[in-house]
Protein backbone atom coordinates (compact mmCIF):
# COMPACT_ATOMS: atom_id res chain seq x y z
CA UNK A 1 0.00 0.00 0.00
CA UNK A 2 2.65 2.44 1.24
CA UNK A 3 4.85 1.61 -2.12
CA UNK A 4 3.76 4.46 -3.52
CA UNK A 5 4.14 6.64 -0.91
CA UNK A 6 7.31 8.09 -1.37
CA UNK A 7 6.38 10.60 -4.17
CA UNK A 8 9.44 10.40 -6.05
CA UNK A 9 8.13 6.78 -6.74
CA UNK A 10 4.46 8.28 -7.98
CA UNK A 11 6.33 10.79 -10.16
CA UNK A 12 8.67 8.17 -12.20
CA UNK A 13 5.03 6.94 -13.32
CA UNK A 14 3.12 10.14 -13.82
CA UNK A 15 5.66 12.33 -15.58
CA UNK A 16 5.71 9.44 -18.44
CA UNK A 17 2.40 8.66 -18.21
CA UNK A 18 1.04 12.43 -18.86
CA UNK A 19 2.00 13.39 -21.96
CA UNK A 20 0.54 9.98 -22.82
CA UNK A 21 -2.98 10.56 -21.62
CA UNK A 22 -3.23 14.06 -22.95
CA UNK A 23 -2.00 13.04 -26.44
CA UNK A 24 -4.18 9.80 -26.50
CA UNK A 25 -7.56 11.64 -25.22
CA UNK A 26 -7.27 14.33 -27.09
CA UNK A 27 -6.78 11.98 -30.59
CA UNK A 28 -10.12 9.44 -28.69
CA UNK A 29 -11.93 13.11 -28.23
CA UNK A 30 -11.17 14.56 -31.87
CA UNK A 31 -12.89 11.19 -33.91
CA UNK A 32 -15.31 10.47 -30.85
CA UNK A 33 -16.46 14.41 -31.64
CA UNK A 34 -16.04 13.71 -35.21
CA UNK A 35 -18.11 10.96 -35.36
CA UNK A 36 -20.88 11.76 -32.90
CA UNK A 37 -21.11 15.20 -34.77
CA UNK A 38 -20.60 14.00 -38.71
CA UNK A 39 -20.29 10.14 -39.43
CA UNK A 40 -23.56 8.94 -37.45
CA UNK A 41 -27.39 9.66 -38.10
CA UNK A 42 -29.61 11.59 -36.00
CA UNK A 43 -31.93 10.52 -33.44
CA UNK A 44 -34.98 9.54 -34.90
CA UNK A 45 -37.24 11.65 -32.81
CA UNK A 46 -34.94 13.99 -30.94
CA UNK A 47 -32.54 14.48 -34.49
CA UNK A 48 -29.99 15.87 -34.48
CA UNK A 49 -29.84 17.42 -30.67
CA UNK A 50 -29.60 13.22 -29.55
CA UNK A 51 -25.40 14.31 -30.85
CA UNK A 52 -25.28 15.96 -27.59
CA UNK A 53 -25.45 12.67 -25.67
CA UNK A 54 -21.35 12.23 -26.40
CA UNK A 55 -20.47 14.92 -24.12
CA UNK A 56 -23.53 14.83 -21.52
CA UNK A 57 -22.76 11.51 -20.98
CA UNK A 58 -18.94 11.27 -20.11
CA UNK A 59 -19.25 14.35 -18.22
CA UNK A 60 -21.63 13.36 -16.07
CA UNK A 61 -19.85 9.77 -15.43
CA UNK A 62 -16.69 11.97 -14.85
CA UNK A 63 -18.70 14.50 -12.17
CA UNK A 64 -19.95 10.85 -9.85
CA UNK A 65 -16.71 8.97 -10.97
CA UNK A 66 -14.51 12.24 -9.43
CA UNK A 67 -17.09 12.01 -6.38
CA UNK A 68 -16.14 8.13 -6.19
CA UNK A 69 -12.70 9.17 -6.47
CA UNK A 70 -12.89 11.77 -3.17
CA UNK A 71 -14.74 8.80 -1.21
CA UNK A 72 -11.84 6.35 -2.12
CA UNK A 73 -9.14 8.94 -1.08
CA UNK A 74 -10.71 10.00 1.84
CA UNK A 75 -11.34 6.54 2.86
CA UNK A 76 -7.36 5.74 2.07
CA UNK A 77 -6.33 9.03 4.32
CA UNK A 78 -8.45 8.15 7.33
CA UNK A 79 -7.57 4.04 7.74
CA UNK A 80 -4.14 3.91 5.79
CA UNK A 81 -3.36 7.65 6.36
CA UNK A 82 -1.62 7.24 2.94
CA UNK A 83 0.20 10.62 1.91
CA UNK A 84 -0.93 10.44 -1.87
CA UNK A 85 -4.81 10.40 -0.42
CA UNK A 86 -4.81 13.79 0.24
CA UNK A 87 -2.74 14.98 -2.95
CA UNK A 88 -5.07 12.94 -5.05
CA UNK A 89 -8.17 14.30 -3.27
CA UNK A 90 -7.18 17.89 -4.06
CA UNK A 91 -6.27 17.13 -7.35
CA UNK A 92 -9.60 15.44 -8.15
CA UNK A 93 -11.85 18.17 -6.53
CA UNK A 94 -11.79 20.81 -9.05
CA UNK A 95 -12.15 18.74 -12.54
CA UNK A 96 -14.67 16.66 -10.65
CA UNK A 97 -16.69 20.03 -9.96
CA UNK A 98 -16.31 21.65 -13.78
CA UNK A 99 -17.29 18.15 -15.23
CA UNK A 100 -20.34 17.90 -13.23
CA UNK A 101 -20.81 21.76 -13.92
CA UNK A 102 -20.41 20.55 -17.78
CA UNK A 103 -22.98 17.78 -17.46
CA UNK A 104 -25.74 20.03 -15.95
CA UNK A 105 -24.81 22.80 -18.74
CA UNK A 106 -25.08 20.50 -21.65
CA UNK A 107 -28.08 18.88 -20.04
CA UNK A 108 -29.78 21.50 -19.87
CA UNK A 109 -28.89 23.05 -23.54
CA UNK A 110 -29.85 19.73 -24.38
CA UNK A 111 -33.91 19.99 -22.49
CA UNK A 112 -34.69 22.94 -24.29
CA UNK A 113 -35.38 21.32 -27.58
CA UNK A 114 -36.19 17.82 -26.42
CA UNK A 115 -38.54 18.78 -23.01
CA UNK A 116 -39.56 22.44 -23.77
CA UNK A 117 -36.66 23.49 -20.52
CA UNK A 118 -34.04 24.33 -19.15
CA UNK A 119 -34.71 23.09 -16.01
CA UNK A 120 -36.91 21.55 -13.46
CA UNK A 121 -36.66 20.32 -10.38
CA UNK A 122 -36.82 16.69 -10.77
CA UNK A 123 -34.88 14.12 -9.26
CA UNK A 124 -32.19 13.51 -11.55
CA UNK A 125 -31.53 17.16 -12.11
CA UNK A 126 -31.82 18.47 -8.05
CA UNK A 127 -29.59 15.29 -7.01
CA UNK A 128 -26.77 16.16 -9.94
CA UNK A 129 -26.89 19.99 -8.47
CA UNK A 130 -26.53 18.68 -4.78
CA UNK A 131 -23.27 17.06 -6.05
CA UNK A 132 -22.19 20.33 -7.37
CA UNK A 133 -23.03 22.02 -4.48
CA UNK A 134 -20.97 19.12 -2.51
CA UNK A 135 -17.59 19.85 -4.52
CA UNK A 136 -17.60 23.45 -3.90
CA UNK A 137 -18.16 22.64 -0.23
CA UNK A 138 -15.08 20.01 -0.27
CA UNK A 139 -12.91 22.98 -2.07
CA UNK A 140 -13.99 25.10 0.81
CA UNK A 141 -12.84 22.74 3.63
CA UNK A 142 -9.91 21.89 1.89
CA UNK A 143 -8.80 25.46 0.88
CA UNK A 144 -5.95 27.69 2.55
CA UNK A 145 -4.05 25.48 4.97
CA UNK A 146 -2.57 23.45 2.15
CA UNK A 147 1.23 22.50 3.32
CA UNK A 148 0.64 23.80 6.49
CA UNK A 149 1.49 21.95 9.90
CA UNK A 150 -0.56 19.10 8.23
CA UNK A 151 1.10 18.79 4.96
CA UNK A 152 -1.13 17.97 1.67
CA UNK A 153 -3.19 15.67 3.85
CA UNK A 154 -7.14 16.59 3.98
CA UNK A 155 -8.38 17.62 7.21
CA UNK A 156 -10.04 15.27 8.58
CA UNK A 157 -13.60 16.41 8.49
CA UNK A 158 -13.29 16.94 5.12
CA UNK A 159 -12.19 13.17 4.49
CA UNK A 160 -15.42 12.50 6.03
CA UNK A 161 -17.19 14.83 3.95
CA UNK A 162 -16.07 13.13 1.23
CA UNK A 163 -17.48 9.78 2.43
CA UNK A 164 -20.91 10.95 3.52
CA UNK A 165 -21.00 12.53 -0.20
CA UNK A 166 -20.85 9.36 -1.52
CA UNK A 167 -23.89 8.65 -0.49
CA UNK A 168 -25.56 11.06 -3.04
CA UNK A 169 -23.51 8.78 -5.73
CA UNK A 170 -26.17 5.73 -5.98
CA UNK A 171 -29.16 8.51 -5.48
CA UNK A 172 -27.83 10.22 -8.69
CA UNK A 173 -27.56 6.77 -10.32
CA UNK A 174 -31.28 5.29 -9.36
CA UNK A 175 -33.29 8.88 -9.13
CA UNK A 176 -34.85 8.16 -12.16
CA UNK A 177 -35.71 4.62 -11.29
CA UNK A 178 -36.50 4.90 -7.73
CA UNK A 179 -38.69 8.12 -8.33
CA UNK A 180 -40.71 8.91 -11.71
CA UNK A 181 -38.58 11.92 -12.84
CA UNK A 182 -38.72 14.31 -16.65
CA UNK A 183 -35.46 12.63 -16.85
CA UNK A 184 -35.49 9.62 -19.30
CA UNK A 185 -34.69 6.01 -17.15
CA UNK A 186 -31.34 4.75 -17.70
CA UNK A 187 -30.41 3.58 -21.86
CA UNK A 188 -27.41 1.38 -20.39
CA UNK A 189 -28.02 -0.99 -18.18
CA UNK A 190 -26.92 -4.71 -17.21
CA UNK A 191 -29.53 -6.28 -19.66
CA UNK A 192 -28.02 -4.06 -22.86
CA UNK A 193 -28.43 -0.91 -24.23
CA UNK A 194 -31.19 0.78 -25.47
CA UNK A 195 -29.08 2.86 -27.30
CA UNK A 196 -28.97 1.07 -30.89
CA UNK A 197 -25.61 0.37 -32.28
CA UNK A 198 -25.08 2.89 -35.08
CA UNK A 199 -25.94 5.74 -32.62
CA UNK A 200 -24.14 4.12 -29.71
CA UNK A 201 -20.09 3.34 -30.63
CA UNK A 202 -19.30 7.05 -30.48
CA UNK A 203 -20.02 7.24 -26.95
CA UNK A 204 -17.18 4.52 -25.98
CA UNK A 205 -14.70 6.70 -27.51
CA UNK A 206 -15.46 10.04 -26.16
CA UNK A 207 -16.02 7.97 -22.81
CA UNK A 208 -12.84 6.72 -22.83
CA UNK A 209 -11.38 9.87 -24.34
CA UNK A 210 -12.80 12.60 -21.74
CA UNK A 211 -11.77 9.84 -18.91
CA UNK A 212 -8.02 10.00 -20.32
CA UNK A 213 -7.93 13.15 -19.80
CA UNK A 214 -9.72 13.67 -16.75
CA UNK A 215 -6.44 11.57 -15.94
CA UNK A 216 -4.14 13.69 -17.27
CA UNK A 217 -5.36 16.85 -15.35
CA UNK A 218 -5.82 14.76 -12.36
CA UNK A 219 -2.06 13.79 -12.47
CA UNK A 220 -0.73 17.27 -13.94
CA UNK A 221 -2.94 18.75 -10.14
CA UNK A 222 -0.76 16.62 -8.22
CA UNK A 223 2.64 17.23 -9.69
CA UNK A 224 1.98 20.46 -9.15
CA UNK A 225 0.90 19.83 -5.36
CA UNK A 226 3.84 17.80 -5.19
CA UNK A 227 6.19 20.18 -6.33
CA UNK A 228 4.83 23.49 -4.42
CA UNK A 229 5.33 20.83 -1.40
CA UNK A 230 9.40 20.11 -2.24
CA UNK A 231 9.52 24.14 -2.74
CA UNK A 232 8.12 24.88 0.69
CA UNK A 233 10.23 21.96 2.32
CA UNK A 234 12.95 23.12 0.93
CA UNK A 235 12.80 26.68 1.75
CA UNK A 236 11.90 26.02 4.89
CA UNK A 237 14.75 23.92 5.53
CA UNK A 238 17.15 26.76 3.89
CA UNK A 239 15.52 28.74 6.43
CA UNK A 240 16.73 26.59 9.92
CA UNK A 241 19.81 26.38 8.50
CA UNK A 242 20.70 30.08 8.01
CA UNK A 243 19.51 30.76 11.81
CA UNK B 1 -46.21 18.86 -32.56
CA UNK B 2 -45.16 16.00 -34.94
CA UNK B 3 -42.95 14.34 -32.20
CA UNK B 4 -40.03 14.75 -33.94
CA UNK B 5 -37.31 17.39 -34.13
CA UNK B 6 -36.44 18.60 -37.13
CA UNK B 7 -35.04 21.55 -38.64
CA UNK B 8 -32.07 23.37 -38.45
CA UNK B 9 -32.26 25.28 -35.81
CA UNK B 10 -31.46 22.43 -33.73
CA UNK B 11 -27.62 22.51 -34.63
CA UNK B 12 -27.20 25.53 -32.39
CA UNK B 13 -27.94 23.67 -29.32
CA UNK B 14 -25.58 20.74 -30.69
CA UNK B 15 -23.12 23.41 -31.35
CA UNK B 16 -23.33 25.50 -28.24
CA UNK B 17 -22.88 21.91 -26.11
CA UNK B 18 -19.84 20.90 -27.66
CA UNK B 19 -18.68 24.42 -27.72
CA UNK B 20 -19.13 24.66 -24.20
CA UNK B 21 -17.59 21.27 -23.47
CA UNK B 22 -14.16 22.26 -25.47
CA UNK B 23 -13.87 25.23 -23.94
CA UNK B 24 -14.34 23.82 -20.69
CA UNK B 25 -11.90 20.96 -20.91
CA UNK B 26 -9.60 23.06 -22.37
CA UNK B 27 -9.39 25.42 -20.16
CA UNK B 28 -8.98 23.56 -16.89
CA UNK B 29 -6.07 21.35 -19.06
CA UNK B 30 -4.23 24.64 -20.28
CA UNK B 31 -4.21 26.20 -16.05
CA UNK B 32 -3.61 22.80 -15.03
CA UNK B 33 -0.61 22.31 -16.87
CA UNK B 34 0.87 25.58 -16.67
CA UNK B 35 0.59 25.69 -12.90
CA UNK B 36 2.19 22.30 -13.04
CA UNK B 37 5.28 23.51 -15.08
CA UNK B 38 5.65 27.01 -13.11
CA UNK B 39 5.34 24.85 -10.12
CA UNK B 40 8.10 22.10 -11.39
CA UNK B 41 10.36 24.39 -12.60
CA UNK B 42 10.58 26.47 -9.37
CA UNK B 43 11.80 23.22 -7.32
CA UNK B 44 13.61 22.41 -9.58
CA UNK B 45 15.67 25.58 -9.67
CA UNK B 46 15.53 25.80 -6.12
CA UNK B 47 17.32 21.82 -5.86
CA UNK B 48 20.06 22.76 -8.10
CA UNK B 49 20.73 26.05 -5.96
CA UNK B 50 21.61 23.63 -3.17
CA UNK B 51 24.03 21.62 -5.16
CA UNK C 1 -6.14 -5.25 16.50
CA UNK C 2 -3.97 -2.94 15.41
CA UNK C 3 -4.78 0.73 15.25
CA UNK C 4 -4.98 0.59 11.31
CA UNK C 5 -7.69 -2.69 11.58
CA UNK C 6 -9.49 -0.91 14.04
CA UNK C 7 -9.68 2.37 11.95
CA UNK C 8 -10.71 0.40 8.85
CA UNK C 9 -13.65 -1.35 10.61
CA UNK C 10 -14.52 1.87 12.39
CA UNK C 11 -14.57 3.57 8.43
CA UNK C 12 -16.69 0.58 7.09
CA UNK C 13 -19.03 0.53 9.81
CA UNK C 14 -20.17 4.07 9.82
CA UNK C 15 -19.77 3.63 5.96
CA UNK C 16 -22.50 1.05 6.42
CA UNK C 17 -24.60 3.28 8.58
CA UNK C 18 -24.32 6.30 6.52
CA UNK C 19 -25.60 4.38 3.43
CA UNK C 20 -28.03 2.82 5.05
CA UNK C 21 -28.96 6.32 6.21
CA UNK C 22 -29.54 7.66 2.60
CA UNK C 23 -30.89 4.66 1.55
CA UNK C 24 -33.98 4.93 4.06
CA UNK C 25 -33.83 8.96 3.74
CA UNK C 26 -34.31 8.03 -0.42
CA UNK C 27 -37.42 6.04 0.13
CA UNK C 28 -39.21 7.84 2.29
CA UNK C 29 -38.87 10.71 0.02
CA UNK C 30 -40.50 8.40 -2.41
CA UNK C 31 -43.71 10.13 -2.88
CA UNK C 32 -42.40 13.92 -2.12
CA UNK C 33 -39.78 13.49 -4.10
CA UNK C 34 -42.04 12.37 -7.16
CA UNK C 35 -41.43 15.17 -10.41
CA UNK C 36 -45.10 14.37 -11.22
CA UNK C 37 -48.41 12.21 -10.63
CA UNK C 38 -49.58 9.52 -12.49
CA UNK C 39 -53.20 8.87 -13.99
CA UNK C 40 -53.51 5.94 -11.88
CA UNK C 41 -53.02 8.30 -9.23
CA UNK C 42 -54.97 11.15 -9.75
CA UNK C 43 -57.71 9.11 -10.47
CA UNK C 44 -57.57 7.41 -6.81
CA UNK C 45 -57.83 10.68 -5.33
CA UNK C 46 -54.27 11.50 -5.03
CA UNK C 47 -55.40 15.12 -6.48
CA UNK C 48 -57.64 17.70 -5.00
CA UNK C 49 -59.49 19.70 -7.45
CA UNK C 50 -57.82 22.82 -8.14
CA UNK C 51 -54.51 22.42 -6.13
CA UNK C 52 -51.54 22.77 -8.65
CA UNK C 53 -49.55 19.54 -9.42
CA UNK C 54 -48.10 18.43 -12.28
CA UNK C 55 -49.55 15.15 -14.05
CA UNK C 56 -47.47 12.71 -16.21
CA UNK C 57 -48.37 10.27 -18.34
CA UNK C 58 -48.28 8.86 -22.52
CA UNK C 59 -50.23 10.34 -24.67
CA UNK C 60 -53.07 8.16 -25.62
CA UNK C 61 -53.40 6.99 -28.93
CA UNK C 62 -55.64 8.84 -31.01
CA UNK C 63 -56.65 10.84 -28.22
CA UNK C 64 -54.93 14.06 -29.12
CA UNK C 65 -57.69 16.47 -30.45
CA UNK C 66 -57.36 20.39 -31.56
CA UNK C 67 -60.56 22.46 -30.60
CA UNK C 68 -62.44 24.81 -32.42
CA UNK C 69 -60.59 28.02 -31.04
CA UNK C 70 -57.57 26.27 -33.09
CA UNK C 71 -55.23 27.36 -30.14
CA UNK C 72 -56.43 24.61 -27.83
CA UNK C 73 -55.86 20.70 -27.47
CA UNK C 74 -57.22 18.35 -25.73
CA UNK C 75 -56.44 14.40 -25.28
CA UNK C 76 -55.86 11.65 -22.77
CA UNK C 77 -52.90 10.94 -20.44
CA UNK C 78 -52.75 7.53 -19.55
CA UNK C 79 -50.10 4.68 -17.49
CA UNK C 80 -51.69 2.06 -18.66
CA UNK C 81 -54.08 1.69 -15.72
CA UNK C 82 -56.26 4.44 -15.85
CA UNK C 83 -56.46 7.69 -17.75
CA UNK C 84 -57.12 11.40 -17.94
CA UNK C 85 -58.22 13.71 -20.16
CA UNK C 86 -55.93 16.76 -20.23
CA UNK C 87 -56.88 20.62 -21.81
CA UNK C 88 -53.73 23.24 -22.84
CA UNK C 89 -53.82 26.24 -24.58
CA UNK C 90 -50.58 26.90 -25.72
CA UNK C 91 -47.45 25.74 -27.63
CA UNK C 92 -46.40 22.28 -26.89
CA UNK C 93 -42.95 20.71 -27.63
CA UNK C 94 -41.78 19.03 -31.02
CA UNK C 95 -41.78 15.84 -29.55
CA UNK C 96 -45.34 15.71 -27.79
CA UNK C 97 -47.23 13.36 -29.53
CA UNK C 98 -49.36 10.93 -29.07
CA UNK C 99 -48.00 7.83 -27.92
CA UNK C 100 -45.26 9.74 -25.97
CA UNK C 101 -44.50 10.86 -22.72
CA UNK C 102 -45.59 14.13 -21.33
CA UNK C 103 -45.42 15.85 -18.40
CA UNK C 104 -48.26 18.97 -17.80
CA UNK C 105 -48.54 21.31 -15.10
CA UNK C 106 -51.55 22.75 -14.03
CA UNK C 107 -55.05 21.83 -11.88
CA UNK C 108 -57.65 19.41 -11.96
CA UNK C 109 -61.12 20.76 -12.25
CA UNK C 110 -64.31 19.52 -11.05
CA UNK C 111 -65.49 18.12 -14.10
CA UNK C 112 -62.42 15.57 -13.91
CA UNK C 113 -60.45 17.52 -17.04
CA UNK C 114 -57.18 18.56 -16.17
CA UNK C 115 -56.27 21.77 -17.44
CA UNK C 116 -52.99 22.15 -18.38
CA UNK C 117 -50.94 25.30 -18.38
CA UNK C 118 -47.64 24.25 -19.50
CA UNK C 119 -46.99 20.92 -21.75
CA UNK C 120 -43.00 19.43 -21.34
CA UNK C 121 -42.33 16.31 -23.73
CA UNK C 122 -41.09 13.50 -21.66
CA UNK C 123 -39.14 10.98 -23.98
CA UNK C 124 -37.77 7.61 -23.37
CA UNK C 125 -34.40 5.93 -23.27
CA UNK C 126 -33.70 4.67 -26.92
CA UNK C 127 -32.05 5.95 -29.17
CA UNK C 128 -31.68 4.77 -32.84
CA UNK C 129 -31.19 6.17 -36.48
CA UNK C 130 -34.52 7.29 -38.36
CA UNK C 131 -34.67 4.60 -41.01
CA UNK C 132 -35.77 2.54 -37.77
CA UNK C 133 -37.90 4.82 -36.60
CA UNK C 134 -41.16 2.99 -36.74
CA UNK C 135 -43.01 4.08 -33.35
CA UNK C 136 -42.11 1.72 -30.90
CA UNK C 137 -45.24 0.44 -28.92
CA UNK C 138 -44.55 -0.40 -25.96
CA UNK C 139 -43.11 2.71 -24.23
CA UNK C 140 -43.11 2.72 -20.66
CA UNK C 141 -43.35 5.88 -18.62
CA UNK C 142 -43.64 4.63 -14.91
CA UNK C 143 -40.36 3.23 -14.22
CA UNK C 144 -40.27 -0.75 -13.00
CA UNK C 145 -41.13 -1.07 -9.42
Amino acid sequence: MHAYANPARFLAIARPLTPWLLGLGTALLVVGAWAGLVLVPGDYKQGETARILYVHVPSAWLGMGGWTGLAVAGLVQLVWRHPLAGIAARAIAVPGMLFTALCLATGSIWGKPTWGTWWEWDGRMTSMLILLFLYAGFIALTKGEEGGRQGWALPRGAAVYALVGAVNIPIINRSVVWWNSLHQGPSITMRGSSIDGALLWPLGLTLLGFSLLFGAIVLMRMRRIIADNRVTARLQRMADEEV
Amino acid sequence: MTGVISGGGQWAYVVAAYGLAALLTGAVIWHSWRAMTKAERRSDALRKDRK
Amino acid sequence: MKPKHQRLVLALLALAGIAGAGILGASALRDEAAYFRTPAEVTAGKAETGEAMRLGGMVAAGSIARQADGVTIRFVATDGKASVPVEFTGIVPDLFAENSGMVADGRMRADGVFVADRILAKHDERYMPPQMGEMPKNMKLVPEE
